[in-house]
């Protein structure tokens, strides 16, 4: 079951295939997986559950993965994946993940909830159901932290030049 | 280098904006109740949910903003609700997802029955979720399905699908005139022709009583063929902002709406500001500012933070379209500063009048712009002790010159120190002429002078000496007072001009011309008023451009003017229709091809009600129509229309589409009233 449930966050990562998208599905399932497993205490209780944990590992990794892609590539601009999976978009944006994860923590200074909700909704690609099922929050509630948090990171992104 | 400086250029710590966790509590509670709001309401809800505090104000005026940098995609989830290729809703087969952005996604689909593609757009949940937005929305998209005009979105059908409503519209290729705009400001002739279609599409909404409310540059969609539909139509009142991001989306191209607030700002009219009543006055004014930057290639206003946008739309008046593009048609200016009026009453009262007055414009290219803006002034017969011109914001702002946007000038009487009494009124007649022709002057009504010597304690045909011209100068507010003077020197005739500052009674301008004889007298007196047009600021080329010679314009015969001036101030002065006729007569007799002397005797013909003289003067002013200033040719097309044709409708639209209401209005109504066909209501109408 868990090892389903990650190939589906996967696939939902890597919907929309970069060129230079070295990151492949089948890996960062793989590495997902020993990650979670690797947990010693890992409980996972319920399938909302496993979203939270699977989420904050799938941070992890991506950042991970830009982080050491970053040093391969020296000077090269950090990895960057697209995160609007609407292909045809011609202002698709591609977002920085590094600096994504660095003004999360930003954001967790000012606000603990909305920063569970973006690596939720982010990375975990949960849907605002979902989510509001995981933190026991109503959807309304879901919707508009959501909403608000994507604002302060995008302008934060903005003025950092890393969107 | 190594490898660490490598990782810390990857991972650069950026400077967040911190806040402690309570001032963020606040700063979200604003931003959420601002989202709230329909994006035309955002910026005044803001202002007042802030109280004061300016600093919480520009946080999440930026919290805003950055929605609008980022281009809407940032952090947008995947949704479930997506439709895929192939799917069905109703007789329509999903193709592939254009965009999303605005209020919902929008989708190419095949329409199979009527074999046609065309743009279905998905509405987020959350609007049918809620059964008085559901119901407004029903509403709206019925009645913006009721629009069926080439310039409109065409809306095929609407429907629901597992509780999500869509609606089914043409399908459009191109790009909003927003993404059109970012290349630099248009030619004049493009800018008109979708100004054009705009009204066109605009005046058959306004008909059926529905007001877009939140005209903009990201809801005019240009087609490849250079068709321009106005988009989102009725739904503006509607629309509020998605608050899951699976379902933000998606207008075609556009915004979203969280950043759609501030931009929005920049378009409102005065009145949807104070949060008054709005009605198609406020989209005409939209469009104005819409038509401003198509061809200044910058909004009309735009100031670093929306309150100062909004203050700016309150109280100043754009810059001068002809100090950013300097070659604009004078009559199209006009067009674009009128919908800028800051009072509804002041700008076009109905969008087929605006329409009317573009598409005069685009028909007949320049010259007719040019005659146009010369007509206008001319409603009533000009004959005027004092005038006071409105300096317009056409004139080329000179640190020098010390006229501004909307100065005004009063004219005083000549001083005649010839004793030759046909130069007591004739050169003021030939002057207000002159001056007249220039496309930035317009004369306040007659009315207005008269209501200020009764203030003044004078009897209303008083001599307006320099002194009593200064007094109505400040009077009126206005900056300048120009008067003029005519000496004889052996056979030639000295004509002087002076313009003076009446707050501080500093000279800014004088002019002077000499003519060798007293036939020479208008001539001279032609070149003196273009000389003071230019030293007012006026600009060299539209000098040049409007400077139809006075004998010309009106007719040779000094005599004949002088004849003409006299009746023409019986009548306008002391409403003596049956005083005016014995020297409007003479003036004809005189000159039988001074066509607005037959214009003028056909008006007091009408007062007398001698319809069928008055019809017969009309008729012969409108065949020697050549024979006139360019301007006088609009009111005898008027009164042609009015008096011989009977088609009061023609007049009532080259009156209306061509007339400044704040110049007009009392010469305006005094003409239709003296005719007597027409009422007020049909005037505002």
């Amino acid at each position: 079951m868990v090892y389903d449930e990650l190939r589906r966050l996967a696939r939902h990562h890597l919907k929309s295939e970069r060129p230079d998208h070295t990151l492949q599905s089948t890996a960062l399932v793989h590495e997902a997986y020993l990650r979670l497993v690797g947990q010693s205490s890992l409980q996972v209780e319920s399938r909302a559950h496993f979203f939270g944990i699977a989420a904050g590992l799938m941070r992890e990794i991506q950042v991970d993965h830009a982080r050491r892609r970053g040093a391969a590539k020296r000077g090269a601009d950090c990895l960057t994946l697209s995160l609007d999976e609407a292909v045809a978009l011609p202002q698709q944006r591609e977002l920085n993940v590094i600096a994504l994860d660095d003004a999360l923590n930003g954001l967790a200074e000012m606000d603990a909830r909305q920063p569970r909700i973006v690596e939720l909704r982010f990375f975990g690609g949960l849907s605002i159901e979902e989510t509001s099922d995981v933190l026991e929050i109503s959807t309304a509630t879901v919707k508009r932290e959501w909403t608000t948090a994507r604002l302060w990171l995008q302008r934060e992104l903005n003025r950092s030049g890393a969107a | 280098m190594d490898h660490s400086e490598v990782v810390a250029t990857a991972g650069i710590e950026p400077k967040w904006s911190r806040m402690t966790p309570e001032r963020w509590q606040q700063v979200k509670g604003v931003l959420e109740k601002v989202l709230e709001r329909a994006p035309s309401e955002r910026a005044v809800f803001l202002v007042q949910a802030c109280d004061g505090d300016q600093a919480l104000r520009r946080e999440v005026e930026s919290l805003l903003a950055s929605d609008e940098q980022g281009r809407s995609s940032f952090l947008q989830s995947p949704t479930s609700l997506r439709l895929v290729r192939g799917a069905r809703l109703g007789d329509y087969e999903i193709q592939s997802l254009i965009g999303a952005g605005g209020m919902g996604e929008v989708y190419r689909a095949r329409d199979l029955r009527l074999r046609r593609d065309v743009a279905i757009k998905v509405l987020p949940a959350f609007v049918a979720s809620d059964p008085d937005r559901l119901r407004r929305f029903e509403q709206e998209a019925t009645a913006a399905a009721a629009l069926n005009h080439p310039n409109i979105l065409a809306v095929y059908q609407m429907g629901t699908n597992d509780g999500a409503p869509y609606l089914v519209s043409e399908l459009l290729e191109g790009e909003t005139l927003r993404e059109q705009m970012k290349r630099g400001p248009m030619a004049a002739r493009r800018a008109m022709d979708y100004g054009i279609q705009i009204t066109r599409g605009l005046a058959v909404a306004h008909e059926k009583g529905i007001v877009h409310r939140d005209l903009k540059p990201e809801n005019l969609f240009v087609t490849k063929d250079g068709r321009v539909k106005i988009l989102d139509f009725g739904l503006a009142k509607l629309t509020r902002p998605q608050h899951g991001s699976e379902h933000s989306a998606p207008t075609l191209g556009a915004e979203t709406e969280a950043g759609a607030v501030m931009g929005t700002v920049g378009y409102m009219a005065p009145e949807q500001v104070r949060g008054q009543a709005a009605d198609q006055r406020a989209d005409i004014f939209a469009f104005g500012a819409v038509l401003y930057e198509m061809l200044a290639g910058k909004r009309a206003f735009q100031k670093p933070t929306s309150p100062e946008t909004m203050t700016a739309i309150l109280n100043e008046d754009p810059p001068g379209i002809s100090q950013v593009v300097p070659n604009l048609p004078p009559a199209l200016q006009r067009v674009v500063h009128r919908c800028l009026e800051k009072n509804p009453e002041q700008r076009f009262q109905s969008t087929s009048d605006l329409a009317f007055a573009l598409e005069a414009l685009s028909d007949t290219g320049a010259s007719v712009a040019s005659r146009m803006g010369a007509r206008r002034k001319a409603i009533v017969p000009a004959a005027f002790a004092v005038l006071a011109l409105s300096v317009g914001s056409y004139f080329y702002f000179h640190r020098t010159s010390k006229l501004t946007d909307k100065d005004t000038i009063a004219l005083a009487d000549f001083t005649n120190t010839t004793g030759d009494p046909v130069f007591d009124e004739t050169p003021r007649q030939g002057l207000s002429v002159q001056l007249e022709q220039s496309p930035f002057l317009s004369l306040v009504s007659e009315e207005q002078i008269q209501q200020t010597l009764r203030m003044m304690g004078q009897p209303s045909d008083a001599r307006v000496t320099p002194e009593i011209g200064l007094e109505i100068c400040q009077r009126t507010g206005s900056a300048v007072v120009l008067d003029g003077s005519i000496a004889q020197i052996g056979t030639q005739y000295n004509l002087i001009l002076k313009a003076v500052n009446c707050s501080s009674g500093e000279s800014l301008a004088s002019a002077e011309a000499r003519a060798s004889d007293k036939n020479h007298v208008l001539d001279a007196l032609g070149k003196a008023a273009n000389e003071m047009r230019g030293k007012l600021g006026e600009s060299l080329s539209t000098v040049q451009k409007f400077d139809t010679p006075l004998e010309q314009a009106t007719t040779p015969s000094l005599e004949a003017l002088h004849a003409f001036t006299l009746g023409d101030q019986s009548l306008v002065r002391e409403g003596d229709n049956a005083g005016a006729v014995p020297f409007l007569q003479r003036a004809v007799q005189i000159d039988p091809n001074f066509a607005f002397a037959h214009i003028v005797l056909g008006f007091a013909y009408s007062n007398l009600g001698e319809s069928r003289l008055a019809a017969a003067s009309v008729r012969k002013g409108f065949e020697l129509r050549e024979r006139s200033s360019e301007w006088e040719r609009l009111e005898i097309e008027i009164a042609y229309n009015d008096v011989v044709t009977g088609d009061l409708d023609k007049a009532r639209k080259v009156a209306n589409s061509l007339l400044r209401p704040i110049h007009a209005s009392g010469r305006h109504m005094t003409f239709w009233q003296a005719f007597g066909t027409i009422s007020d209501s049909m005037i505002k109408a």
